[in-house]
C-alpha cells in the first residue's frame, strides 16, 4: 500500500471518529505565516498536539496568544497527509476569560504608550462654542440619535455633520478610520464625536484596533469618544482628547448650554445699563462737587475781603478829621465852607465858623497876630 | 463656524464695553455711543442663540474621492435610554 493511500485511509477513519471538540492546553511555538495561517502546539504536563489555524479563522483573533498561555481550542482532528502527522485543525481559540482580548488590548496600549500617544498632556482643549460638530458613527444607531438630541436641546444653532461608518464587524475599523480622516479634514469642523452604543467586547472590538486609535490621535481637530457603556474603556478612549461615558454625555461635553449663554448675555446687558447709569451718576456727582467747591471759594474770597475792608475802615477812621476834632482841635470854616488854614485868609471883623466835635461856634475876627511877630488877632 | 466665532467675538466685545462703561476714562458722549454699540451686540448675541438654527448633514466620500454633503434626517430620541 502506498504511503499516501494509508495516510488518506487513516485520515478518513480519524475524521469520522471524532466530532469537532474543545481541547485545553498551553500554547507553544506559535507561528503566524505571511500567508496568514498559524501553526502552533498545545501541550500539558504529559503530552503535545500539533495544531493549525487557517487564514480565515486566524484573522478573527484579536491578537496572537502568548507562549505558555492557557487556551481552549475548538477544532477537528485530522491528519496532515503530506507529513503523516496527526493534528488539530483549529476553528477558534480563546484564552481563559477575556484573556486574548485583554492581551491584545495591552499590547496595543503599550505600543501607543511607547510613542506617547496616550499621554494626557497630548489632550487638546475643546472649543467653547463649536459651530460645526462632526459625528462618526452608524447613521441608524441610537448613539447618533442621542448625540443629535442633546446638541439640539442645548445648542440648536450648531451644525452637525455626520460621516457614516459601520461600528462593528469586519471592515468596521477601516471605515471608522476613513470617516475620521474625511471629517477631520473637512473645513469648518471644530470638534469630532466618535460614538457607538453598548455591545459585547467583540462588538466594540474595532474601537480597540490600533489603526483606529492612531486615526483618533492623528485627527487635526479634537476628538470626543463615547463607545459602549460607562464601564467599557476602549483604545480610542485612551488617545481621545476627551472620553464621555455615553453618547448623550458626549453631546453635553461638545456644546455649551444655550440657557447659560443666554444668561451670560442678560448679565452683560444688565451690566451695560448699570455701567452707563453709574457713569452718569458719577458725572453728576462731579458737577455738584465742583459747584460746591466754587461756592466755598467765593465765600472764602468774600470772607477775606470783609476782613480787609475792616482794616481799611480802621485806617480811614484814623484819617478822618472827626478823630482829630475828638482830640480837641477845631476847624475854621468861612461862610462858604472853605477851610481857613492861613492868617491871610482872615481879615478883621470877618465872620467865620469853628467846627468842633460836637457842633459849631459862630465867631468874628478881632485881632490878627502872626506866630513869629506876635501880631494881634483874637477871636470873640 | 463663522456664526459662533461671531458669538464669542460679540461676547468678548460686550465684556470690553461693560468694563469701559464701568470706568471713568470715557467722556459722557463716548460712554453713550459705546452703550448703543453694546445694545447692538446684545441683540446680535441673542439673534445667534435664538434664531440661527443648525443643519444636520451627512458627508459622503464617493469612490472617486469626491465629497458630497446631503441633509440628514435624524429622529429625536425618545425618553432617556436605561
Amino acid at each position: 500500500m502506498p504511503v499516501s493511500e494509508l495516510n488518506r485511509a487513516v485520515r478518513t477513519v480519524l475524521e469520522a471518529s471524532f466530532e469537532p471538540l474543545w481541547v485545553i492546553g498551553e500554547v507553544a511555538n506559535w507561528r503566524r505565516m505571511d500567508s496568514g495561517q498559524c501553526y502552533f502546539s498545545l501541550r500539558d504536563d504529559a503530552g503535545q498536539l500539533s495544531c493549525v489555524m487557517w487564514r480565515n479563522e486566524a484573522r478573527r483573533l484579536p491578537t496572537d496568544p502568548d507562549e505558555g498561555m492557557e487556551v481552549c481550542v475548538y477544532g477537528r482532528v485530522s491528519i496532515y497527509e503530506a507529513g503523516g502527522r496527526y493534528q488539530l485543525v483549529a476553528e477558534s481559540l480563546e484564552a481563559r476569560g477575556e484573556g486574548l482580548w485583554r492581551l491584545a488590548f495591552e499590547r496595543t496600549r503599550r505600543r501607543l504608550e511607547a510613542e506617547g500617544l496616550t499621554d494626557p498632556a497630548r489632550r487638546r482643549s475643546l472649543p467653547a462654542i463649536p459651530g460645526r460638530v462632526g459625528v462618526v458613527t452608524s447613521p441608524g444607531g441610537a448613539a447618533l440619535r442621542d448625540v443629535v438630541s442633546v446638541i439640539r436641546r442645548r445648542a440648536p444653532w450648531t451644525h452637525i455633520m455626520v460621516c457614516a461608518s459601520r461600528v462593528q464587524g469586519d471592515g468596521a475599523a477601516r471605515e471608522i478610520v476613513a470617516a475620521l480622516e474625511t471629517l477631520g479634514h473637512h473645513p469648518g469642523i471644530d470638534v469630532l464625536v466618535l460614538t457607538r452604543g453598548g455591545g459585547s467586547v467583540e462588538d466594540l472590538w474595532c474601537f480597540n484596533e490600533e489603526e483606529v486609535a492612531r486615526a483618533v490621535a492623528a485627527c487635526p481637530v479634537p476628538v470626543v469618544t463615547a463607545v459602549g457603556h460607562e464601564v467599557d474603556v476602549t483604545m480610542v478612549d485612551l488617545v481621545a482628547d476627551r472620553r464621555a461615558p455615553t453618547p448623550s454625555v458626549a453631546g453635553e461635553i461638545v456644546v455649551p448650554d444655550g440657557e447659560e449663554l443666554r444668561a451670560g448675555v442678560r448679565r452683560l446687558s444688565a451690566s451695560l445699563s448699570s455701567g452707563l447709569r453709574g457713569r452718569a451718576r458719577r458725572a453728576e456727582d462731579r458737577v455738584s462737587r465742583v459747584s460746591g467747591q466754587a461756592k466755598d471759594a467765593i465765600l472764602g474770597l468774600l470772607g477775606r475781603r470783609t476782613v480787609r475792608l475792616q482794616h481799611v475802615g480802621a485806617r480811614l477812621e484814623l484819617l478822618s478829621p472827626l478823630a482829630t476834632l475828638e482830640r480837641g482841635y477845631a476847624i475854621a470854616l468861612d461862610g462858604s465852607g472853605r477851610v481857613l488854614r492861613r492868617l491871610e485868609m482872615f481879615a478883621p471883623e470877618d465872620r467865620f465858623r469853628l467846627t468842633l466835635v460836637d457842633g459849631e461856634v459862630h465867631a468874628r475876627v478881632e485881632r490878627i497876630k502872626a506866630a513869629d511877630q506876635g501880631s494881634e488877632g483874637a477871636t470873640r | 463656524m463663522t456664526e459662533n466665532l461671531d458669538f464669542e467675538a460679540t461676547m468678548a466685545e460686550l465684556e470690553r464695553i461693560a468694563r469701559a462703561l464701568d470706568g471713568d476714562e470715557l467722556d459722557l458722549d463716548d460712554a453713550l455711543s459705546l452703550f448703543e454699540a453694546g445694545v447692538h451686540h446684545v441683540r446680535r448675541a441673542n439673534h445667534l442663540l435664538e434664531e440661527v438654527r443648525g443643519r444636520i448633514e451627512e458627508l459622503i466620500e464617493t469612490s472617486s474621492g469626491e465629497q458630497k454633503v446631503t441633509e440628514l434626517d435624524v429622529p429625536e430620541a425618545e425618553a432617556d435610554e436605561p
